[in-house]
């Protein structure tokens, strides 16, 4: 089978983690609410809980290079198994789009263009998205780069202009949320923003670098993209303080108090913009690795032309997901920690120890060691 | 809105029905028609407004209700 793989620099796929990161800024809704004052700590401490789990996804690259995950659970759990496990995982890549498209579509409906229907909106942009997807992950990932150069300027003038209405105050007491709220709010973080990560998992062959330095760039793409979650989360912290809570978006509402001499003011317009370019990032990245996982799956040359009908699934699935924001958070706070928890750590480490246990990267290593001594 | 839909996925055909020709895939056409009919009658069943079922909150309330994992 040769589907065609496209090749990407390091230095786009670390700037591609980055942007994954930052694009789920609109997710500081879901823990919040929950630790309150303390939700910067939470971050970083989420950051630190993650490192095991990445160095999972890392060591399952280096035990399989050039396999994406799909081939490696084929490899690994033999090809039934194999295919049910890479079929749960397409619908779990489905799933992320469709969710992080209905985020999208609910975001701008409600804060931008408030008499659109969010069908259009979501069509629309999908269709921007499948573009993209058609062109291949060269073009998905490229601007990477300037859209985290972007979102970390923005940022920086956001924290000057707001530095008059921050109050260290607002931090203190330290750990003053109880313990069950700081670990639901760790899981939560690490699941949803972190736990992502595991998509990468699809496109780590693509990379044009040898998987043994693999983790030199997921790495710092990872501690850089933390960083910036941990630096707008204090930041709307610092000017919020304990109302933090009550705003959907906190982001937006910390914008709106940015202001130029008086001149310049409603600048949350600003958050809106990054918000959607950070949204497309991630949204085609997701599809795209949800149309290569398919197109592994069913073990086929190419996927684009699967394509549209993909589109259309997703758009629906994003408008049939859940009922309302309100069953979403409910979702996102009380099962989703734990049901992303078995695609996203468990089932890569379980895949792990499993191919440790057969032995199988010493197998691939003999077997390569044999081509390279034929040829 | 019926009729938008049938417009909308006649165009798709039409787009991607000569790369599927090209192609010349028999396992391409069935995974392609697969999908197709997958996305139409979803689409068709939203639009009369049948209730779906979505297997996110049907896992959600498989996790809370049966497993009693939640917070």
């Amino acid at each position: 089978m040769k589907t065609q793989k496209a090749s990407i620099t390091p230095l786009q796929f670390m700037f591609s983690i980055t942007c994954f990161l930052r694009s789920s800024s609109l997710l500081s809704s879901f823990f919040a609410p929950i630790s309150k004052t303390d939700s910067w700590l939470v971050v970083l401490i989420a950051s630190v809980v993650c490192l095991p789990f990445l160095w999972a996804f890392i060591m399952l690259m280096k035990a399989f290079p050039g396999k994406n995950l799909i081939e490696i659970n084929d490899a690994v759990f033999g090809r039934i198994a194999g295919k049910i496990i890479s079929a749960i995982y397409l619908w779990f890549f489905l799933t992320l789009t469709s969710l992080n498209l209905r985020d999208l579509g609910g975001f701008v409906g409600k804060s931008i263009m408030l008499k659109t229907p969010q069908i259009v909106i979501i069509t629309v942009f999908i269709l921007l998205c499948a573009w993209a997807v058609s062109l291949g992950l060269d073009i998905v990932t490229r601007y990477s780069v300037v859209f985290v150069i972007l979102s970390s300027i923005i940022l920086v003038v956001t924290i000057a202009a707001t530095s008059n209405h921050m109050r260290l105050s607002n931090f203190l007491p330290i750990l003053r949320q109880p313990m069950k709220n700081i670990i639901q709010s760790t899981n939560i973080v690490s699941t949803i923003p972190f736990g992502e990560l595991v998509i990468f998992l699809m496109i780590m062959p693509q990379v044009n670098i040898k998987p043994k330095k693999l983790g030199r760039y997921f790495l710092p793409g990872f501690f850089l993209g933390a960083f910036l979650i941990t630096l707008v989360v204090a930041r709307d912290i610092a000017i919020l303080g304990n109302t933090i809570t009550i705003f959907a978006q906190p982001s937006f509402e910390t914008l709106r108090m940015v202001s130029f001499f008086e001149v310049l003011t409603h600048m949350e317009i600003l958050f809106a913009i990054l918000l959607i370019i950070l949204f497309f990032f991630k949204i085609s990245l997701l599809f795209y690795v949800s149309m290569l996982a398919m197109s592994y799956l069913f073990r086929l040359d190419s996927y684009k032309p699967l394509i549209l009908p993909s589109a259309a699934i997703i758009v629906v699935y994003s408008l049939i997901i859940f009922k309302s924001k309100t069953k979403h958070l409910e979702v996102g706070r009380e099962t989703a920690p734990f049901m992303w928890f078995i695609f996203e750590f468990l089932l890569p480490l379980l895949t792990l120890i499993i191919a440790y246990i057969r032995k199988l990267p010493q197998k691939e290593k003999d077997a390569r060691s044999k081509e390279a001594a034929s040829a | 809105m019926i009729l938008i839909l049938i417009i909308g996925f006649s165009a798709m055909l039409l787009i991607d029905l000569p790369r599927l020709i090209k192609a010349k895939q028999l396992r391409l056409f069935i995974v392609y028609g697969g999908i197709y009919v997958t996305a139409f009658t979803l689409w068709l069943l939203f639009l009369l407004r049948i209730p779906v079922v979505s297997p996110f909150t049907l896992l959600s309330d498989f996790f809370k209700h049966v497993l009693n994992i939640s917070y």
